[in-house]
């Protein structure tokens, strides 16, 4: 019993990522050791071995009878299963451009990396040891131009020519087998605590696998030519949100004892500098061609948000985009979705407000209609309900809902 | 969510391993009339072969795993091949996109069985007495394009001790404590591929066995199809 708890409890450091202290040398390597060759051979530079992952040759495939075999295996049979999960987007101009950067940053693994961009409205990515990247929808609204994206995909290609998953399992398995005879010997008695200094050690290693990831991932966007400079941009606009939610005083507690957070976001900045004195040519922020190219989804991807109901996050996500100036019409349709959703007192007037700004200002969704339909309806004033139906009808005459709002109309 | 899914069935299968299945095999009622398998299609095998380290976590071994699927494979056919009946093969190792749906059904018609039928204290009222889980007619796809009447699914999940762990069980034994060893677990089920139902249902859950070699794996293959009708 004892034993099954220990796996469970190391399969769960092994599947969660972690966020706390550490030294930095482990990432600034990368750094240091680049511009050490640079004097000697700028051909060399060119070369990702500098960063010592020539252990991983492009289209590297583990033989079936090793330990990355295994895990290649495992992860293979999951990838099929993410393939097949129907949370995948699949459109092929979104997935063309995020493949685009991808082999930018990636270079000659650019055939290694196979992308899935996933519809979970969080602020996600995540690298599979067999070179299977998802970046989940939350994370494409977010970032706010090309060389940011490029910075996570940087990141995230850096675990797969660092072999971290494969590094971690080894020493998931390492530390559970020292700990084995421990256990048995004590039959269990003092086995929390070991566990406990297991896991603990377990998360260090994690910790250090981010940073690396951190500071590789700005090396592989630097030398691909985007500013480096955008990548602690990513973590800082988060924190932001972070702190909308929780309010400044529990967000100042927030950081104190995850000093993690704020450490890894300053380490990243000073580290940002150091990448941008190195390649000084890496200029590129592509903040107009990332806004195009996402403009497309970006509804869907809205959609998605508020569908979360964390109405003080997405108030910053929002005003975040409004900065862009891109789109407005259908940010002020979504202002008026958060207030709809919301619905304290005086939201209503607020979210009608907001609607009626939508349409003054552009070509808003369709649905805005409807939800202006609906909330008129709860201000009993049913003929402008019906005018706002019947808009939205004669423009989604086909809408599922057809029949229902059809329905309603009816009612007054 | 598949590996999640996978993850759920191993653990369930982890649970019969703690010795609380009493029922082995299920049949149809309606179906206690001989079913009769003339062309029985083998759906790709879900198998995995790890090495269970000395701390208990399971490390996957991709080459014991392909040999395991092609030892599976022969002895199937062998089994079969007695019952003269002929297997018909699905042609890959991965399930073709437009027969996932049917493999993710019966992924979960099949944790359910185990589930209900298995578990203690999880039957269903309206299942008591009776066996009659289908898949329904989605799978006539599977009949019209491999001429097969019924199909195979097979799950298998083996893990063999390490040198470590072997110590461990020792050690443990010595002074009281309960370290297990590797294990054998999987279940088979056979689905008619006109209605759908699923005629024969076994589980196999154990503390031996072997899938990494011929002669052991006709073993194992052969206690988990026991009592598959002709």
């Amino acid at each position: 019993m004892r034993m099954r708890t220990l796996t469970l409890t190391l399969g769960a450091a092994l599947i969660l990522g972690g966020c706390a202290t550490g030294n930095m040398s482990a990432y600034e390597s990368g750094l240091e050791g680049s511009e050490h060759d640079t004097a000697a051979s700028t051909a060399k530079t060119e070369d990702i071995g500098t960063y010592r992952v020539t252990d991983l040759k492009p289209g590297h495939r583990p033989p079936l009878n090793t330990d990355e075999g295994g895990l290649w295996m495992k992860m293979d049979k999951a990838e099929g299963g993410l393939r097949s999960s129907g949370n995948i987007i699949e459109d092929p101009a979104l997935n063309a451009y995020v493949r685009r950067v991808t082999c930018r940053v990636a270079g000659k693994y650019c055939n290694d990396i196979r992308i899935y961009l996933a519809r979970v409205p969080h602020f996600n990515a995540t690298m599979a040891p067999n070179g299977a990247m998802q970046i989940w929808s939350g994370l494409l609204l977010r970032v706010q131009n090309e060389a940011q994206l490029a910075a996570v995909i940087g990141h995230e290609i850096a675990h797969y020519l660092r072999q971290h998953s494969l590094k971690k399992m080894r020493n998931t398995i390492d530390t559970a087998n020292s700990l084995a005879f421990f256990n048995i010997a004590t039959l269990g008695i003092t086995a929390g605590l070991a566990d406990l200094a297991a896991v603990g050690s377990l998360q260090a290693n994690n910790r250090d696998f981010e940073r690396e990831a951190d500071g590789y991932g700005l090396v592989l966007m630097a030398k691909a030519g985007y500013d480096p400079l955008e990548a602690p941009k990513v973590w800082q606009n988060l924190i932001h949100e972070h702190r909308a939610e929780k309010g400044a005083e529990s967000s100042a507690y927030f950081l104190s004892t995850h000093p993690a957070k704020r450490e890894r976001v300053n380490a990243l900045r000073s580290l940002s500098k150091k990448a941008k004195r190195r390649w000084s040519k890496a200029r590129a922020i592509g903040r107009k061609s990332y806004l195009t190219r996402i403009r497309p989804y970006r509804t869907r991807l809205l959609r998605d948000e508020l569908q979360l109901q964390r109405f003080k996050r997405s108030q910053a996500l929002l005003n975040l985009l409004k900065k862009n100036r891109t789109g407005m019409s259908e940010l002020h349709y979504f202002q008026g979705e958060l207030y709809r959703l919301r619905n304290k007192s005086g939201d209503r007037k607020l979210a009608l407000a907001s609607y009626q700004r939508a349409l003054r200002t552009g070509r808003p969704p369709v649905e805005l209609h409807r939800a202006m339909g609906l909330l008129l309806l709860k201000e009993k004033q049913q003929a402008k309900a019906n005018q706002a139906f019947d808009r939205y009808l004669r423009r989604a005459p086909n809408a599922e809902d057809a029949e229902m709002i059809r329905h309603m109309m009816k009612r007054g | 969510m598949k590996w999640l899914k996978h993850s759920a069935v191993a653990l369930l299968l982890g649970l019969f391993m703690s010795g609380c299945a009493g029922h082995n095999s299920f049949r149809t009622a309606e179906n206690q009339a001989p079913v009769n398998i003339k062309r029985l299609l083998l759906m790709p095998v879900d198998v995995e072969l790890s090495l269970l380290t000395a701390g208990g976590i399971k490390e996957p071994n991709a080459q014991w795993t392909a040999n395991a699927r092609r030892h599976i494979a022969d002895s199937v056919r062998q089994i079969v091949k007695t019952h003269n009946a002929r297997v018909v093969n699905y042609g890959s190792n991965h399930v073709q996109p437009k027969h996932v749906q049917i493999v993710k059904l019966h992924g979960a018609v099949g944790g359910a069985i185990l589930i209900h039928k298995y578990v203690q204290g999880n039957a269903l009222p309206t299942k008591e007495g009776k066996f009659d889980w289908t898949l329904g007619n989605s799978v006539n796809q599977l009949r019209k394009q491999y001429n097969a009447d019924h199909a195979l699914f097979i799950f298998m999940r083996d893990s063999y001790a390490s040198s470590g762990r072997k110590a461990a069980v020792f050690v443990g034994s010595l002074i009281g404590a309960n370290v297990r060893g590797g294990s054998q677990t999987g279940f088979a089920s056979l689905v008619n591929l006109r209605t759908g139902h699923v005629v024969w249902f076994n589980l196999l859950a154990r503390g031996s066995g072997d899938l990494r070699t011929a002669d052991a794996a006709r073993e194992t293959v052969g206690t988990l199809l026991a009592g598959i009708p002709k």
